[in-house]
């Protein structure tokens, strides 16, 4: 196995990146089968996407990587280390650690669908890290591609060269041999440092319940061996690890002596939680350490917030163990316990985006089985006073008293969003009415055009994503990237449901949008609160001035009207499912909320 | 096995599956045949009838009411109805009193055939006119007009039928109240011992279920939902009926005891294509049973076997209690705290005050030592009460 360590100059580190759906995963399951590493019968379909939920949702959540063997027409054998990154912006500081692993990308932009806004997030890492980037123009095989406007794009858009585009089918296999020769010839082979200090990238960590933590590591300087004792810079404290395996994924681990300097591979070194080996961090020798670390570290920061509760409070110990759990493989959502007044005992979650949000939830729900109630997103919030405290929340419980505020930051991204012509105007309303600033619009050709625009996150987590794409039939596509915090005139919104402020329907909103999100908030409460014994008024006020108001009227009438023998057994099961519907509800005062309800904000605008 | 508790009259329910169009509304167990073998039928029944009579808890029992019910039993012929009243009689203890009811379709109405079942010992006629105003019965998909349902009526009454029940709907979509009021004020006039007002109800795996959910009817929302019930009671009670139930009402002494039956949790056999029936067990607790619904099968079955269960249920001592307090809650005399004793070995109010306690206090229920009834505020929400209970 030592042929995986040693010859720098036959090694290629490279990465894919692409918009979603547009073929990484197809086009990395070739690139596997053609070299021989699975044959085609132990080829599960997209091999890299291993995660249940992944392959559900077609996108790569978790870096992953295979080691191919591959004699190229040149004569010699190469090693290429394909490194998967994950395909979505919430884990873009994943995907720009994956970047810095490689020394080349292959950029697939689909022949049918030109650019996309993942696509120039993406370049945009890999020219950070200074990658050789070979455009593969993919799905040649559909009546719709167009592959030299897909060049065009390519120049025009991306500004790349792309004389010397590949034009393949990930799904015929057309162009494949040109693919893996590209990859010998174009990407620069990694500098032999064997004789430096051990400096090896974390570029992925996760959690195997019988070893422990496991890293994808690739070695800049020095070789990392079997036995050596390491030591992980980012921890502060000198604790320090016997390296008890290290390999390479065939893609099934293989292990071998040692990973030199050029290598990918994986390391196992009795690292107990997976919090401590962070991706990112750089390893090195406990014995003979480097004083620098690789660049580019930075501590996982949660982004989007919300509060989760047990519906039945009985189940808060397990949603606790559960979380716990999770968190072991999954380090960089956060979680504090949190009381609310009418939700009882939960926690209060941080996830670096809404995706990560809906896949922690999702994951909870699915592999721990928990009811789970989830409150409206939120973002973090830089609170100054005019005592000169400050502080940050994302927490509407904690907004401060008005009186006690100096001004209050926020956070704001920098979104580029792709869409046809037709739909420009429609984008740009959606925007304003997002409170986003333009900052740039651009022509791309083919009909289509690149708004670039400020944006509060917070009106990024509230279904922004879903209204781009309803709202331009699917076609406008959307990436962004979190920008700097700026002063925001925000208000608490208070939410009375038969006359109690409720906190977990509380939002923190712009002062200017208030009062209509107001408005339609208690409209869809109203759809979604059953109707009880007694006409139930909902409000909405900001500090004591009520905004909005509506009423859920009472049932006035509810009985079976014919109820004879032979009915008897079907209705009494009507009436223990409505009873059974009950039990799942939360009772606010004697008020019964269901589930939906706390997600409300979420749902505004379907269905009216 | 140990002996049965006392679970009062024993009541017999027949079931006639067929007729001539199946409404859109309907969800009984009714089948459109046009040409129902009614041997093989008649057949079906005896034999079931033969089972159940030598079966525990029925064997020996005295038979209170006989009840066919539908489908449409007006379409049997004479002398099925005569052999099933007569191997009651044969089987079990036919009381000399027992009501023996037959529910007629206006539209199938044959004087002939009425004659006929009356010599067969019937002796109460339920007709199931549903409407007095033809723009209705044509939304209803009834195969009677407004002047067939009352000559049916005035045949039953020239037949020698002194017991009858007419069957009403109300809330129809877009039905004002006086439309509706015209067609129970008609019906009152004809001078019935007994009418059943229904409000339309959408039920599930109907015609009527698909067709309003892609385009739902203008049916009346709760506050006129709540002005028919209402105002039904009003005018039936000004006209001298006593609400005896939900949606029953009677001349005094005239009350249809075999329905009343079910809601005072008495025991009851089912015989016919999806017929239920339903014993105490010795634990207190009960079993019901329902027939194979399609009449072709439940014919070859209960011919072959003398029996066409096709599902039972049992259930405990405490959840017979359960649904015998929410079945008591239709009735107008309410859960009767002696008759719950003496079946349930335990105080009613003690036993369910911690669910209806709330309601009591709301005004909703009359709790005193005789039981608990719901009150005129509580009768409409009798559904959100009773499910408190269960």
């Amino acid at each position: 196995m030592s042929k995986h360590t040693a010859n720098q100059a036959y090694t290629r580190n490279f990465s894919i990146i692409a918009h979603i759906d547009h073929g990484k995963s197809t086009l990395a399951d070739r690139l596997i089968e053609e070299t021989g590493a699975l044959s085609e019968r132990e080829m599960k379909k997209q091999v890299l996407d291993s995660m249940d939920l992944e392959q559900e949702r077609g996108i790569t959540i978790k870096a992953q990587t295979a080691t191919l063997d591959y004699p190229a027409s040149d004569g010699n054998n190469y090693i290429f280390n394909l490194i998967d990154t994950p395909g979505h912006v919430d884990f873009s500081y994943e995907v720009s650690r994956s970047l810095q692993a490689c020394e080349g990308a292959l950029l697939i932009v689909d022949a049918t669908q030109g650019v996309e806004a993942q696509t120039l997030a993406n370049v945009y890492l890999a020219l950070e890290n200074d990658l050789e980037i070979i455009p593969v123009i993919n799905k040649i095989d559909l009546p719709s591609a167009d592959i030299e406007e897909a060049r065009r794009q390519i120049e025009e858009v991306i500004g790349l060269d792309a004389s010397d585009a590949i034009a393949v089918s990930a799904k015929t296999g057309e162009g494949i041999q040109d693919v893996l020769e590209a990859i010998a010839a174009r990407i620069p082979a990694p500098e032999n440092r064997n004789d430096q200090q051990l400096r090896a990238l974390v570029v992925d960590s996760w959690f195997d319940p019988y070893v422990g933590a496991v890293a994808l590591v690739r070695v800049f300087d020095g070789v990392l061996k079997k036995g050596d004792r390491i030591r992980l810079m980012s921890l502060a404290t000198a604790s320090s690890y016997e390296v008890q395996d290290v390999g390479v994924f065939m893609p099934q681990p293989v292990s071998c002596p040692e990973l030199a300097s050029g290598s990918v591979g994986f390391m196992i070194a009795g690292i107990k939680q997976l919090a401590d080996l962070k991706v990112g961090d750089t390893v090195t020798l406990e014995r003979n350490p480097t004083s620098e670390a690789l660049p580019g570290y930075r501590e996982p920061k949660p982004m989007v917030f919300s509060g989760m509760y047990p519906v039945d409070s009985g189940d808060y110990a397990d949603l606790r163990d559960s979380l716990e759990k999770l968190n072991l493989n999954d380090p960089a959502f956060t979680f504090e316990p949190e009381n609310s007044s009418a939700l009882g005992l939960g926690f209060r979650c941080g996830f670096l985006g809404m995706l990560h949000m809906e896949i922690v939830q999702e994951r909870l729900e699915r592999e721990y089985d928990l009811d789970l109630i989830t409150t409206a997103p939120s973002v973090i919030y830089r609170m100054h006073l005019t005592d000169g405290r400050n502080f940050e929340t994302s927490n509407p419980s904690e907004f401060p008293d008005p009186a006690t505020i100096e001004r209050i930051e926020e956070p704001t991204v920098t979104a580029n969003i792709f869409t046809p012509e037709e739909f420009v105007g429609t984008m740009m309303k959606l925007c304003q009415e997002r409170r986003g600033t333009q900052q740039n619009m651009t022509f791309i050709g083919q009909g289509r055009v690149m708004l670039t625009y400020m944006l509060p996150l917070a009106e990024m987590v509230i279904d922004f994503y879903d209204k781009l794409k309803s709202l331009s039939r699917g076609y406008a596509s959307m990436d962004y990237e979190l920008a700097e915090f700026q002063e925001s005139d925000v208000v608490k919104l208070d939410v009375l449901v038969h006359a109690e402020s409720v906190d977990a329907l509380s939002l923190i909103v712009h002062r200017s949008i208030a009062e209509s999100r107001g408005r339609e908030l208690v409209k869809k409460l109203r759809e979604l609160i059953p109707r009880q014994q007694f006409d139930v008024p909902l409000q909405a006020a900001i500090g004591g001035r009520i905004l909005a108001r509506e009423t859920v009227k009472a049932v006035r009438k509810n009985v079976t009207a014919k109820c004879y023998g032979g009915d008897i057994t079907r209705k009494r099961k009507l009436l223990e499912k409505q009873k059974a519907g009950k039990k799942r509800m939360k009772s606010i005062g004697s008020v019964e909320v269901p589930q939906e309800a706390f997600l409300a904000v979420l749902k505004l605008g379907e269905g009216n | 096995m140990p002996p049965l508790r006392a679970s009062g009259p024993l009541h017999l329910y027949v079931h006639i599956p067929f007729c001539i169009h199946k409404c859109h509304y309907c969800d009984f167990n009714s089948h459109e045949r046009e040409k129902p073998d009614w041997q093989a039928y008649q057949h079906g029944l005896l034999a079931e009838l033969k089972y159940w009579a030598v079966t525990v808890p029925f064997a020996n029992q005295h038979i209170n009411s006989i009840f066919f019910g539908g489908g449409t039993p007006s379409l049997a012929p004479p002398s099925l109805i005569a052999s099933v009243i007569r191997a009651s009689g044969d089987l079990f203890h036919l009381d000399d009193d027992a009501e023996i009811t037959l529910e007629a379709n206006p539209g199938t109405v044959d004087a002939g055939n009425f004659e006929g079942y009356r010599q067969a010992g019937v002796n109460r006629l339920s007709i199931g006119v549903q409407s007095l105003n033809d723009t209705e019965l044509g939304w209803l998909e009834r195969i009677h007009n407004r002047r067939q349902a009352i000559a049916a009526y005035h045949a039953g009454r020239e037949t020698g039928f002194d017991n009858i029940n007419l069957d009403l709907m109300y809330g129809l979509p877009d039905q004002p109240l006086q439309a509706w009021f015209d067609s129970l004020q008609t019906a009152i006039s004809l001078g019935p011992e007994h009418l059943s007002c229904y409000q339309l109800t959408v039920e599930p795996h109907t015609r009527l279920a698909t067709s309003h959910a892609s385009r739902p009817y203008p049916l009346p929302d709760d506050d006129l939902a709540l002005s028919f019930f209402q105002q039904t009671r009003q005018q039936l009670q000004q006209a001298g009926y006593q609400a005896y139930e939900i949606s029953n009402f009677s001349r005094p002494g005239r009350a249809c005891r075999h329905n009343d039956g079910y809601w005072q949790y008495h025991d009851y056999i089912g015989i016919g294509a999806g017929a239920a029936g339903k014993c105490n067990t010795p634990d207190g607790g009960i079993i019901r049973y329902s027939n194979i619904r399609t009449p072709e099968r439940y014919m070859a079955t209960a011919s072959a076997e003398a029996c066409a269960i096709n599902t039972r249920e049992s259930l405990d001592s405490q959840k017979a209690a359960a649904e015998a307090g929410w079945l008591a809650l239709r009735r107008t005399a309410g859960i009767e705290r002696s008759l719950f004793r003496q079946r349930f070995h335990r105080d009613a109010w003690q036993y369910f005050s911690n669910q209806l306690d709330p309601w009591h206090k709301q005004g909703m229920l009359n709790v005193d030592d005789r039981g608990i009834r719901l009150t005129e505020n509580g009768l409409p929400l009798a559904d959100a009460i009773a499910a408190s209970v269960l």
